[in-house]
């Protein structure tokens, strides 16, 4: 498994943690889609900023 | 929290359904919604990352001679109950079986299997055939019979060639987290109306499911594991067995107490029921 497959692992992981998570904190349909679109998309683009700026510090090394 | 309009049932039975199966407590209780999103998401990725270890990396113990240690990881995958019970039952099995090195091949049952074989010659001259395809035949015999013989059709080169096997044997436990039992067999000619035998038939045998599933391992089956799988996949499939049994600890939650936050909806009420602040006007001088 090439390490770019492995990483990739981590949106789906995420969509999965964020929609449970959002899903045992509310019971309205619409709150918890609502909900976990705002958690997964505040952490796929905090983990991308994350990693963007370790890609870039580790540039050329 | 349990609002009026969350259907609750018997909430500890419940919890204890969403424990074994994750969504079925939910679904007990008609939350049909809240029942599909854990199933999908929890058995998803329990599964997935099981399947990414070939169906290993949830056991209790793992085994070091005759010493044994605790699975640390076991204690977040254990979330997902149906797993974990049946984890913890093969324990128990492996740990109550008393091993001394018996030879555990079943004469009474016989077998007719498709190997891969490996035959090692006694003359060094003629060497050893590696990774020879094949069906194993040794037919059942009595437990009392002198000598268990059978024979080996190898496929070589697209050519039919029959070997004669005796003595089969197998020196493992019958319960083993190894996927198959390695079984020893003397490879036998006939000249001139005399068996002799020439050398030895190694194959792997598969083991029964359940037999092997959650097995407490030992280290060299774990080294094989890592090294088949690939070292990190196998921890990536470990993770997400261990991801999948926590989150089901927020499900079992769910089940017994409700949402954390309620049902959702009173932030809009609160909106929709505000009333327009009244606008003070200020006094005429």
């Amino acid at each position: 498994m090439s390490a770019l497959v492995t990483f990739l692992h981590f949106i789906p992981l995420s969509l999965v943690i964020t929609l449970v998570y959002n899903c045992s904190r509310y019971e309205s349909t619409s709150a918890i889609l609502k909900h976990a679109t705002r958690s997964f998309l505040y952490l796929v683009g905090f983990m991308s900023l994350m990693f963007g700026i370790l890609w870039g510090c580790s540039y050329d090394l | 929290m349990f609002d009026s309009r969350i259907p609750q049932k018997n909430r500890s039975l419940a919890a204890f359904l969403a424990f074994l199966v994750p969504g079925l407590g939910h679904y007990y209780q008609g939350r049909i919604f809240k029942a599909s999103v854990y199933a999908v998401c929890i058995i998803g990725t329990y599964t997935y990352g099981m399947a990414m270890a070939d169906g290993n990396g949830v056991y209790t113990h793992q085994v070091n001679g005759s010493q044994s240690m605790r699975n640390f990881s076991f204690l977040a995958q254990a979330g997902v109950g149906s797993v974990g019970l049946v984890a913890v039952l093969q324990s128990q099995r492996y740990f109550a079986q008393n091993f001394r090195g018996e030879n555990i091949y079943p004469i009474e049952e016989g077998i007719d299997q498709q190997v891969v074989a490996q035959l090692v010659y006694n003359n060094p001259d003629e060497g050893a055939l590696e990774d020879v395809p094949g069906q194993l035949v040794i037919p059942p015999q009595a437990r009392s019979a002198d000598v268990i013989e059978g024979e080996f059709i190898a496929s070589i080169d697209g050519q039919e060639t029959r070997f004669l096997v005796a003595h089969p044997s197998c020196n493992e436990s019958i319960i083993s987290a190894k996927s198959t039992w390695q079984l020893d067999c003397s490879l036998r000619e006939e000249v001139n109306g005399q068996v002799n035998t020439v050398g030895r038939l190694e194959t792997e045998i598969p083991r029964e499911f359940l037999n092997h599933f959650c097995v407490p391992p030992d280290v060299n089956t774990i080294d094989s594991w890592y090294n088949r799988v690939g070292g990190k996949k196998y921890d990536l499939a470990v993770t997400m067995t261990m991801i999948a049994g926590l989150l089901n600890i927020l499900a079992i939650w769910d089940c017994f107490d409700g949402p954390a936050h309620g049902y959702g909806d009173e932030e809009e009420k609160t909106d929709s029921n505000k009333k327009p602040e009244e606008v003070i006007e200020p006094e005429a001088n």
